[in-house]
């Protein structure tokens, strides 16, 4: 069991305003997270790349004094704010600028880390500010940690908790939790946003067109000697692919009948988390609407709760489809974080 | 200064595949329709036989070979003369334990035997369980912008061929530079793999009949021989992207059981890949999906320019240690 088990799961929350942090610290959020791209970083980027895995433009902080009056407001409520410096790759010669933005976050904005997944700004990282004790840094999922060897590297470089991939098996994440080393913590992805591919691996950029894996599946065919036999399937399984996409896009960004949010979930697997000493549960979407974050973060608190209070597997489970009201999208098994056993 | 001879591996799938080894030449130039170019600038070059055999995959554990299979792979190399080069994907704790065994046989090899890693738990791994075989890290591990439609029309494509400031601001591939090297040095790394970039295409030199070599290849040489380390450079396709949820794996499957991370997989990337129609003919590089990863596929020019990069030898730049640059053929990994 990890050393933060016994704390229980925390709620971590995106944000990207100071009128939504009112609301999500109102709404019972652990812990905040959120982007921060400075308009010099279009000097670094010639306005093309992004300070993390998100568009500045509807994600992020732009102005200075909301971030800080976003910390300020946590920091009331003793909740810790974490920003994402979690691209996947960064321009030529940035990185001395993110090293120094970074610091700047941590020692002058007063934020309580970063969530970091660029080995060379992890390593430059801990040269600049691993001495001055302040910055925890988590392993963003785009840096990848498929075990618990992986763990021991990460946290030997000073890492308090690692992001786990969308894309694993419920027993992957519970060997992987119980052989990492003791000091370390796990989270785990609990509401929205699905992604087709394995982030950490993926160097696709979403800002030139958006998501690939959401474009145009329809011009593929088959080759090879066993051609001829998709060829007849092909129709029928790209539909398929296509219907799974969807869910993996919040089900069109959809609402249920009572205003939560539809998409990609675990909520039914929270029962185990806890069991397993995951640390905390992270509701995904930095750049959804007021109203999003606010159902989300109360859906995930209802079942935490439920967690908190002791209730068992099956107990988690029902009432996380109850909730949810949408039998016939949980029953296609499309909409599951960590679906298999 | 010029480094050491550049070397051609060869990726294999089976043990049947072995005549590649000294035919890839001919697979080459159908797979492009290549005629006078190659044969005139590299051909004596081509004309090696490969000294090195890939096996394994980088981006699914149900493609490492089995025990027998590594065996017969062993066998092939020390027919051949050649080396084995294991590659492996990211690695769950299972996975680990479920290919000590082909680690243990590999590992434990007369033949010059090296394993490319693209995890890094699977390199502590290695370093703890056997140090002493020779490691190189994998081109999953490098960061750099790979995405086809980075380069694939409109104006951005020209204003990156005309160094702009786009061009200027590409993102590096994550194992050109930084700590990282040196941290790979640490862990006593003796080699990096890597692809060229979609975009990172040399403009044609005049009046040299083809291609030119492509500045990345001088610049990756640069930079792992800055740090004493060798360049391994694939072609001619370059993965973008990967994932553990596998459509062509899904095919037959029941619904609920589609896009979860296999436990156990037939795999059907063996016999067959996909492609996108309309890819490759002037809008961008052509797209190739082989089970869980994508590809974009070298222009002719790239392969060319490549191919007179190699034969060359690559300069490695003032202050540069030795570096052989290693071209390791995909081309029959993928069923087109």
């Amino acid at each position: 069991m990890s050393a933060c088990a016994s704390q229980g799961m925390k709620i971590v929350a995106p944000v990207r305003s100071v009128d939504e942090a009112e609301m999500l610290l109102s709404c019972g959020a652990d812990e905040l997270y959120c982007g921060y791209t400075p308009e010099e970083w279009r000097a670094h980027s010639a306005g093309l790349w992004w300070v993390n895995r998100r568009d500045p433009r509807s994600s992020d902080f732009t102005r200075r004094e909301h971030l800080l009056e976003t910390i300020r407001l946590a920091h009331e409520g003793t909740v810790p704010v974490y920003v994402t410096v979690n691209a996947p790759f960064y321009p030529a010669g940035a990185l001395p600028y993110l090293v120094d933005l970074c610091e700047r976050l941590i020692q002058e904005y007063q934020a309580d880390g970063l969530i970091v997944a660029d080995l060379d700004l992890i390593l430059s990282l801990g040269r600049r500010l691993g001495s001055t004790g302040k910055a925890r840094i988590h392993l963003s999922n785009l840096g990848g940690c498929y075990n618990h060897k992986s763990a021991e590297f990460f946290s030997s470089l000073g890492l308090e908790r690692i992001i786990l991939s969308r894309h694993m098996r419920r027993s992957e994440i519970e060997r992987l939790v119980r052989e990492a080393p003791p000091g370390i913590g796990f989270e785990v992805f609990a509401l929205n946003d699905g992604c087709y591919f394995e982030e950490a691996y993926c160097r696709v950029s979403h800002s030139l067109g958006g998501p690939f894996c959401l474009g145009d599946w329809t011009n593929l065919e088959p080759c090879g000697p066993h051609a001829a036999a998709f060829s007849a399937r092909l129709e029928r399984e790209r539909a398929c692919l296509e219907r799974y996409l969807w869910y993996q896009n919040n089900c069109g960004s959809s609402f249920q009948g009572h205003g939560l949010p539809n998409g990609p979930c675990s909520l039914c697997w929270f029962g185990f988390f806890r069991d397993w000493g995951v640390s905390a549960v992270k509701i995904v979407g930095r750049e959804a609407s007021f109203h999003r974050k606010m159902a989300s973060l109360q859906l995930v608190k209802a079942i935490v709760d439920l967690a908190r209070a002791g209730a068992g597997h099956e107990e988690i489970a029902e009432a996380a489809r109850s909730f949810r009201a949408t039998p016939e999208l949980c029953d296609s098994g499309f909409m599951c974080y960590y679906g298999g056993a | 200064m010029r480094s050491s001879p550049s070397r051609v591996a060869i990726h294999l799938r089976t043990t049947d595949q072995r005549s590649a080894l000294s035919a890839y030449r001919e697979h080459l130039r159908d797979l492009y329709g290549l005629s006078g170019a190659i044969d005139e600038e590299c051909g004596a070059w081509l004309a090696r036989s490969a000294t090195r055999i890939y096996i394994g995959d980088e981006f699914c554990p149900h493609r490492l070979p089995t025990t027998a299979e590594a065996e017969g792979f062993l066998d092939l190399a020390g027919e051949a003369g050649a080396g084995i080069t294991l590659l492996t994907p990211f690695l769950t704790d299972h996975d680990l334990e479920a290919h000590r065994g082909l680690f243990e046989l590999l590992s434990s090899s007369s033949l010059p035997v090296e394993i490319v890693f693209n995890d890094l738990g699977f390199l502590c791994f290695m370093r703890e369980r056997y140090p002493s075989v020779p490691l190189s890290a994998g081109r999953l591990l490098g960061s750099g912008l790979k995405d086809p439609r980075a380069a694939g029309w409109g104006a951005g494509r020209q204003r990156i061929r005309d160094g702009g400031a786009e061009a200027q601001a590409l993102p590096e591939c994550g194992l050109a530079h930084g700590p990282w090297l040196d941290m790979l040095k640490e862990f006593g790394v003796r080699r990096v793999e890597r692809d060229l970039l979609s975009c990172e295409e040399g403009p044609a030199s005049a009046g040299s009949g083809g291609a030119a070599a492509p500045a990345a290849v001088t610049a990756a040489a640069r930079a792992a021989a800055a740090v004493g380390l060798e360049l391994s450079l694939y072609f001619p396709y370059g993965y973008f992207t990967t994932g553990r949820v596998c459509w062509t794996s899904s095919f037959g499957r029941p619904d609920r059981e589609k896009f979860l991370p296999r436990q156990e997989c037939a795999k059907p990337c063996d016999t067959v890949s996909f492609a996108r129609r309309d890819q490759g003919r002037g809008k961008g590089p052509r797209i190739v999906h082989q089970g869980n990863a994508f590809f974009y596929m070298y222009s002719a020019s790239q392969v060319v320019g490549l191919l007179r990069a190699a034969a060359a030898g690559p300069a490695t730049g003032q202050g540069g240690g030795p570096s052989s640059l290693r071209l390791v053929y995909q081309g029959y990994a993928i069923p087109l």
